[in-house]
């Protein structure tokens, strides 16, 4: 069966290379039948890749242990699902993963845009499909996931006992989903720029894509953080490891370039700037799809190294050479429509708020990468970690809190010192007396109280915009329910787009909170024992050991009084996996609030019975979920299709047809 | 001379940079000791896994490296002294962040550097951008006062329109 997968992924190079060529080649001699042609051979490979990841995943689930993928990343005790979430768990299947899925989003593309793009059609599926090659040269003769055994082992090695949780279900999907799906717009990109259509054609094809793409790794992001939070015990959901800041940089280029191309919507500006936005994001994704692999850097989440650093280094260089090629030449074309009237307007302000990001990406960029470059000139390695990160990235991050509130104030075109003394008024005396009233209950760290009296600075001028907003409706005499609904409906990419500020300050307060606030407590406990830290008070009970179904599992029981109360007992616990006996991993005690977590981890033991433990007390870590999950609904808001206009037959005046609509 | 608003909104900004970057962290614990052994051992990563920090760490040297940070913190010792003290057993290595001298200077202030060089392009963009305008503008209006009330019409329907939108 294993087979058929290596006939697929040889068979799709092949359509791959073919449909290049017939899309670049029938769109040069305006052959339809050609560009046709190339159409269907990118179809094709969709259809192969669906066969070859079907084949893996049906290797995985009949436990074929011929395949030395499937040998090495399951054994037959694991449950079906972590069996077939295993399909991404190594470097082969992750690969194939990325390839499928950009397959399928290439026919979709396809499907939805072949008629209204007739002329970026043919190269949007060229370079789709190259970066589509690039991925199956790899899959078929660098790390192909269908290589055989020379025997059948009787059972799996099964998987990293880390990756046996969950979150193994839904991150690393979401996360490699996110990076693979930066190609499309990036594909409307470099097709503008190959064709010289650069209006707003390419942009308006790829909004919604592109916003699609941020909200996906933004999630992808977010579930890394969840699932680090209560998996690897060391009491944080994010600890600047290269892995992570690889998945932060091309989100937050993102970001600015879904801020930055609105600009060239209402005002056909920024134009060079907005495609070096999409080409830098592009990479930035392929960059952080291998970091986890190639070895380079040195991260927790390296589960698989491997020898694929010089091709992808090559394919990064040759697709920055061409894209940024392409955008050179082009650049006489690309002059802007209209000049800045103000640096007091949305478009400066968004132009600061790019600067910003952009800061931001260079300087976690620039601490990732400084340990390569000492050891190449001095030769010490040093380490660039949170400390770093948090000195450096953690004010820029302030600042560009500031913009979300500033940004929304601001007119297009030119402020008047009228409307901003308007603007600004109630935000900012909201912001003091939040700010003064948390100074007055003992929140007393400066940097915390710079942070939080922004983030309420931000939270009231978004309410404000929604007030001003539904209070216009109020006026015309709708109820004030419908005024809201209709409100977010009458401009679904802004009020979607505030929303999803609400959320992102949600996570900004959560981190705050959890930064400046966190309790920790690192201590041994004798049964009967009892430690306080923060409003709770931890009883030690016994430690107790058994073993079970692939695991001998430690743990301790320990009761908890919360502000005196008795809230039950948790048990904090190390897992030997089979197989994995010398790397044990710890189960996290999590007992979760709105205020704060009470986080616990069994780092050890003691013959004498007694228990080493990490105990944190989180602040409001619960936020950053639930901001999260806001950040959702605001893109889901934003990524709404709106209704098609009906087209019906003018049967009546059109006047008349026009008022009937628009209530 | 009213400041103008342009300036105002920049230096706010400004400010919240150099707060962000110059106030000081202090680590959040029940009792100054512990809070001095926070301190410390954040700055601190295992020398033998991938650069935990040392107050998450589980392994018997981080728990030993402790044990010193306790003891030395107690006998009286500063943070910056004991700190200083395992560099110079472990070297530069130990640190979860390069130290701020010498070449790793570099390393904390590039990013500063390379931001301040976007802001003085974008200002010089923006600049020159303005004075484009400016020219177009001037040009206009040097023509036939008789268009004025046009053009005070055109200002203010544009105005509605922006409150409108």
């Amino acid at each position: 069966m294993a087979d058929l997968g290596t006939v697929a992924l040889l068979l799709a190079v092949a359509a791959a290379l073919y449909g290049i060529l017939a899309s670049v080649l029938g769109a040069a001699r305006r052959d339809p039948t050609l560009v046709r042609s190339g159409r269907n051979a990118a179809l094709s490979v969709t259809a192969l890749l669906v066969i070859a990841a079907a084949v893996l995943i049906y290797s995985f689930v009949t436990h074929d242990y011929s395949v030395q993928y499937v040998a090495e990343h399951s054994s037959r005790e694991m449950s079906l699902p972590l069996t077939i979430a295993s399909f991404y768990s190594g470097q082969e299947g992750s690969l194939l993963y990325w390839a499928t899925t950009l397959a399928i989003y290439t026919g979709v593309v396809i499907w939805q845009n072949w008629r209204k793009n007739v002329a970026l059609m043919p190269y949007v599926t060229a370079i789709l499909l190259s970066i589509e090659t690039f991925f199956l040269l790899m899959l078929n003769f660098v790390s192909n996931p269908f290589v055989r055994l020379p025997f059948t082992a009787p059972d799996g090695l099964g998987l990293n006992p880390l990756l046996e949780d969950p979150g193994m279900l839904i991150h690393p999907p979401v996360l490699l989903g996110g990076y693979m799906s930066w190609s499309v717009p990036f594909a409307f990109a470099l097709a503008a720029l190959i064709t010289g259509q650069l209006g707003t054609e390419w942009i308006r094809s790829t909004r919604k894509y592109a916003l699609f793409s941020w909200a996906v790794l933004g999630m992808g992001n977010l579930l890394g953080m969840w699932w680090a939070y209560h998996v690897l015990g060391w009491g944080g959901y994010w600890g600047w490891d290269p892995v992570e800041n690889a998945a932060l940089m091309p989100w937050l280029v993102g970001t600015a370039y879904v801020h930055s191309v609105m600009i060239q919507e209402r005002r056909g500006m920024l134009k060079v700037w907005n495609l070096a936005l999409i080409i830098i994001t592009f990479n930035l994704s392929i960059f952080g799809t291998f970091i986890v692999r190639s070895g380079v850097l040195s991260s927790v989440h390296s589960f698989a190294e491997s020898s694929l650093g010089p091709y992808f280094f090559s394919f990064l260089a040759l697709s920055l050479v061409f894209s940024l090629g392409w955008l050179f030449y082009r650049m006489p074309e690309l002059k802007g429509e209209h000049e800045f009237e103000s640096a007091l307007s949305r478009e400066a302000s968004f132009l600061l708020n790019n600067l910003i990001l952009l800061g931001i990406v260079f300087a976690t960029f620039w601490g990732s990468i400084f340990p390569l470059v000492t050891e190449a000139l001095k030769g010490v390695k040093l380490t660039v970690g949170p400390p770093f990160f948090q000195r450096v990235d953690g004010p820029l991050f302030l600042v560009l809190i500031a913009l979300m509130g500033i940004g929304p104030l601001m007119p297009w075109r030119r402020a008047s010192t009228r409307t901003l003394q308007r603007n600004f008024g109630i935000p900012l005396a909201v912001a003091a007396v939040a700010t003064a009233a948390l100074l007055a209950i003992g929140v007393r760290l400066a940097p915390a109280d710079l942070a939080l009296f922004l983030c309420t600075f931000v939270l009231a001028t978004t309410a404000q915009e929604f007030v001003w907003g539904t209070s216009v409706r109020l006026r015309a005499g709708q109820n004030p329910l419908l005024a809201f609904v209709n409100l977010l409906r009458s401009n679904r990419r802004r009020y979607g787009g505030y929303v999803v500020h609400v959320g992102i300050i949600l996570i900004a307060i959560a981190i705050t909170g959890s930064q400046f606030y966190q309790l920790e407590k690192n201590t041994a406990l004798q049964p009967g024992q009892t430690v306080s830290i923060g409003r709770y008070d931890l009883t030690m009970g016994q430690l107790h050991e058994a073993a079970f179904p692939g695991y001998r599992q430690v743990w301790a029981d320990l009761s908890v009084r919360q502000s005196g109360q008795d809230v039950g007992t948790i048990d904090p616990a190390k897992q030997f996996h089979t197989n994995f006996e010398t790397e044990p991993n710890s189960k996290v005690a999590l007992l979760s609030t709105p205020l704060d977590d009470l986080y616990v981890v069994l780092a050890g033991w003691q013959p004498d019975g007694s228990a080493n433990l990490f105990v944190f007390v989180n602040p409001l870590v619960m936020w950053l979920w639930v901001g999260g999950i806001v950040l959702l609904i605001g893109a889901l808001i934003t990524l709404w299709p709106e209704a098609e206009p009906a087209r019906v037959p003018v049967a009546r005046p059109v006047r008349e047809g026009v008022r009937v609509e628009a209530i | 001379m009213r400041p103008r608003p342009g300036t105002v909104l920049l230096s706010a900004l400004l400010i919240v940079l150099v707060a962000g970057f110059a106030l000081p962290r202090t680590a959040h614990a029940d009792d100054p000791l512990a809070a001095k052994e926070l301190q410390v051992e954040r700055q601190l990563g295992c020398p033998i896994c991938t650069d935990l920090p040392l107050n998450v760490c589980d392994n018997e040297l981080c728990q030993e490296m402790r044990g010193v940070i306790h003891q030395k913190l107690s006998q009286g010792e500063t943070p910056d002294q004991v700190v200083a003290y395992f560099v110079s057993r472990y070297g530069d290595s130990v640190l979860l962040s390069p130290p701020q001298q010498g070449f790793s200077l570099a390393a904390w202030y590039l990013p500063f550097l390379a931001l301040v060089l976007g802001i003085a392009i974008v200002l010089t963009f923006l600049r020159r951008s303005l004075r484009r305008r400016k020219v177009v503008e001037r040009r206009f209006q040097d023509q036939d006062p008789t268009l004025d009330p046009y053009r005070q019409q055109v200002r203010r329907d544009l105005e509605k329109m922006e409150k409108s939108r």
